[in-house]
């Protein structure tokens, strides 16, 4: 049971939502059952309220989306808002998960932040294919395994008594064996080590996480003793936690935000135009060695493009080289893809190719070939 | 009872080679134009070069092949006053008739053409670079040579004329178009000594330097145009157009040919710049490739110059797609490209197909023939 000091989930959508004091209520929530303080980033380049306001009009059959209206107002973070949703699922067995977020707009550039007390089933079966089903005009940023490392170090940095271990992992690793049918073999992992430990780990043996589940512990008379703080990291801008929010909103949330805009500022722009004589903007994905010098490797590349889901993949040159034209079926973006240099994939956007269609491809590279470090293309 | 002939099947590989071919025609194209362009000195792209493909030259009235008329080489190089004509042939036969009528076709450029980027049009004298696959270049040049010595050689040329041999190589670190001279010279000694030893020229800096171009002056394969306006020239159409649930996922698009001609040429061609500049693609080929897109049941016919099409997500490779359906309705594409049959009498002229009509353009060009 809450005591009079602890903040509850109603408490806290009801109070002012000015972020210092958001934060604050945050820290003090009281969880009950399997609730989770969860955040998700996203970003939208149109108001992120409207959208979700014009998804509420389309209401179907499966999904209620609903804004809470009795808001109270005020606050430095502009319209903050708040929506209730609930979505039925499955196929065999009817199920339904519903829940309310919390809407917090722009907060860094185009992104935005949705935050949510609920069992983490809100997240995996309501909230996040609601998200999915808005793309592109919802986008969920991506982040690299040097990425996810960094939020783990800030939070560690931030925290120099405790250390973050390393509880759970969901994984990908790319398969070596010539003869293997699967390209990738995806897995979760229990695991009890230190977060560095884990990711050196990971980098030695192929593997990029998808998520990480990890615990605050601290040495207590010679013995790690837990901090009672949980809490999950996902490569697509997630973070569940029991505790401690607003250490997590400064080590991981706020990093997040700023390496989503960075991408999506890097990436934006390069549909070709009058004004920039219909010149193409090529970004490249560079390697540090010549991954491509074996042409096997050429084939995994191709493999795992003509994978890319919602769209297409059209194969123009395979051998030596490769050109491929890629189409996301999403938004009709076009890009070419090229490996012209042995350590470097280069990704040219063709007459209207949109950022998010273009963090799309280069996720769908980082996540099914490897990943590599995103730079402007100059020959 | 004899079984009957197996079905034909659909040869993708043979589409993606044709395709391929033809790409390698415009890399070799932005090749020589990158080496005639550079300044090695200077180790610099020399700023007040011009270049110009399919521009339309004027022959002479001596002209041994065509006189007084507009001939289109596939490339114009014109530097420090010095020019320089390329003609790129892809085919990769081994016939000996085959080159030899090619290179009598060659020799009207062996003439004083009007055209270059002067005052009166006119220069004192140009280079003819004849451009053929590596693996043709030596039976190429031996052809010359062999005219050459012969006292009644038909092929001689009185300009410098070279023949010169593309390839696509990997480098260590690199993709590359390779250019070497195997026959002849060129008047810039310089270069024409560097072409002799062969120029590795990165694929990906040509991407940089002149931006995405996928065509030259001949007509690509007919997927090959297919794939990319279904790509990317009418998704950049989609915002103009609502979404209709009652049309089971497609987006009815009015297009234009011309609009398409101009996008096309802009992102992936090349634009006419004046009077004898060449629109590459040809608004023909566009016209064509919507016309293939009335036979397969994806667009119609509005007018002339408007069409209504049917777009929608397809699924697997798009070249694959295309190729298949142009294999698949080949008859009916033979059809439309062959000229009508002569009506009863008194009830008018035939006329050509309309969408496969010729270009308007009055050219002679009877070496545009980009495979065999």
């Amino acid at each position: 049971m809450p005591t009079l000091f602890d903040e509850t989930k109603f408490s806290v959508f009801a109070g002012g939502k000015d972020l210092p004091s958001l934060l604050n209520r945050l820290d003090r929530v009281f969880l009950e059952g399997k609730q989770q303080v969860q955040v998700c980033v996203i970003a939208s380049k149109r108001p992120i309220l409207q959208v979700l306001r014009d998804m509420e009009s389309l209401a179907s059959e499966r999904i209620t989306l609903k804004e809470i209206s009795d808001e109270i107002p005020s606050n430095n973070l502009g319209n903050v808002a708040a929506f209730s949703l609930k979505r039925r699922y499955g196929v065999k067995e009817r199920k339904s998960v519903s829940g309310d977020f919390l809407v917090l707009p722009d907060v860094r550039g185009n992104m935005n932040l949705l935050i949510f007390i609920e069992p983490l089933a809100f997240w995996h079966e309501g909230l996040s294919p609601l998200l999915d089903a808005a793309y592109p005009r919802l986008v969920r940023p991506f982040f690299t395994q040097t990425e996810m490392h960094q939020f783990v170090r800030n939070t560690q940095a931030a925290l120099p008594t405790h250390r973050v271990q390393v509880l759970r992992t969901s994984s990908r690793e790319r398969l070596k064996a010539g003869d293997a049918r699967k390209k990738y073999a995806s897995q979760v992992k229990w695991t009890d080590s230190d977060a560095d430990t884990v990711f050196r780990e990971a980098a030695a043996n192929n593997e990029w996480f998808r998520s990480i589940f990890f615990e605050l512990v601290f040495l207590k008379e010679g013995r790690l003793s837990s901090d009672d703080t949980f809490g999950t990291i996902s490569k697509y801008g997630y973070l569940g936690c029991t505790r401690r929010f607003s250490l997590f909103y400064h080590s991981v949330i706020e990093p997040m935000m700023d390496y989503g805009e960075a991408r999506l500022t890097f990436l934006q722009g390069r549909t070709r135009t009058e004004t920039t004589n219909f010149l193409p903007k090529p970004v490249k994905i560079e390697y540090p060695t010549d991954v491509f010098s074996n042409v096997q490797q050429i084939g995994k590349l191709l493999e795992a493009l003509k994978r890319f889901k919602h769209g297409s993949c059209s194969v123009l040159h395979g051998n030596p080289y490769l050109h491929v034209s890629m189409l996301d079926n999403y938004d009709y973006s076009a890009a070419d893809v090229w490996v012209l240099n042995k350590n470097e994939v280069l990704i040219v956007p063709q007459i209207r190719t949109s950022e998010a269609a273009l963090k799309r491809i280069i996720s769908h590279i980082f996540e099914n070939f490897r990943e590599g470090k995103l730079g402007e293309s100059r020959a | 009872m004899a079984s009957p002939a197996p079905k034909p099947k659909y040869n993708h590989t043979r589409t993606r080679e044709d395709c391929d071919n033809y790409y390698n025609t415009v890399l070799a194209a932005l090749a020589l134009i990158n080496v005639v362009r550079w300044d090695e000195p200077g180790r610099k792209l020399d700023p007040d070069s011009r270049f110009g493909i399919g521009r339309r030259m004027t022959t002479s009235d001596k002209n041994p092949v065509s006189a007084s008329t507009d001939i289109t080489p596939d490339i114009v190089l014109q530097r420090r006053g010095n020019g320089v004509l390329g003609e790129i042939t892809n085919s990769l036969t081994e016939k000996d008739e085959f080159w030899t009528e090619k290179l009598k076709q060659v020799r009207k450029y062996d003439d004083a053409l009007r055209g270059w980027w002067t005052k009166d049009e006119n220069l004192p004298s140009h280079d003819i670079a004849f451009i053929v696959q590596q693996s043709r270049a030596v039976r190429v040049a031996d052809i010359l040579a062999k005219e050459k010595r012969a006292r009644k050689g038909e092929i001689k040329f009185k300009r410098p004329a070279a023949v010169i041999g593309f390839n696509r190589h990997s480098g260590a670190t690199k993709e590359y178009v390779d250019l070497m001279k195997f026959f002849g010279d060129l008047s810039d000694r310089d270069l024409s000594e560097r072409l002799r030893h062969g120029i590795p020229i990165p694929q990906d800096i040509l991407l940089e330097v002149y931006g995405d171009r996928k065509f030259v002056d001949f007509e690509p394969p007919m997927a090959y145009v297919l794939q990319l306006m279904w790509d990317t020239v009418f998704p950049s159409y989609l915002s103009e157009f609502p979404v209709d649930a009652a049309n089971k996922g497609r987006t009815l698009l009015t297009v234009k040919v011309d609009r398409i001609a101009e996008d096309m040429q802009n992102n992936f061609g090349f634009k006419v710049e004046d009077a004898r500049g060449t629109e590459v693609p040809a608004r023909a080929w566009i016209k064509k490739a919507l016309e293939h897109l009335v036979i397969f049941g994806m667009a119609a016919r509005v007018d002339d110059k408007t069409y209504q099409v049917q777009y929608r997500s397809l699924r697997g490779d798009h070249l694959e797609y295309f190729g298949g359906l142009i294999f698949k309705n080949k008859g009916k594409l033979d059809l439309l490209a062959a000229p009508l049959q002569p009506m009863l009498p008194g009830l008018g002229a035939p006329t050509a197909a309309p969408a496969l009509a010729a270009p308007s353009v009055p050219v002679d060009d009877a070496t545009k023939e980009p495979t065999a």
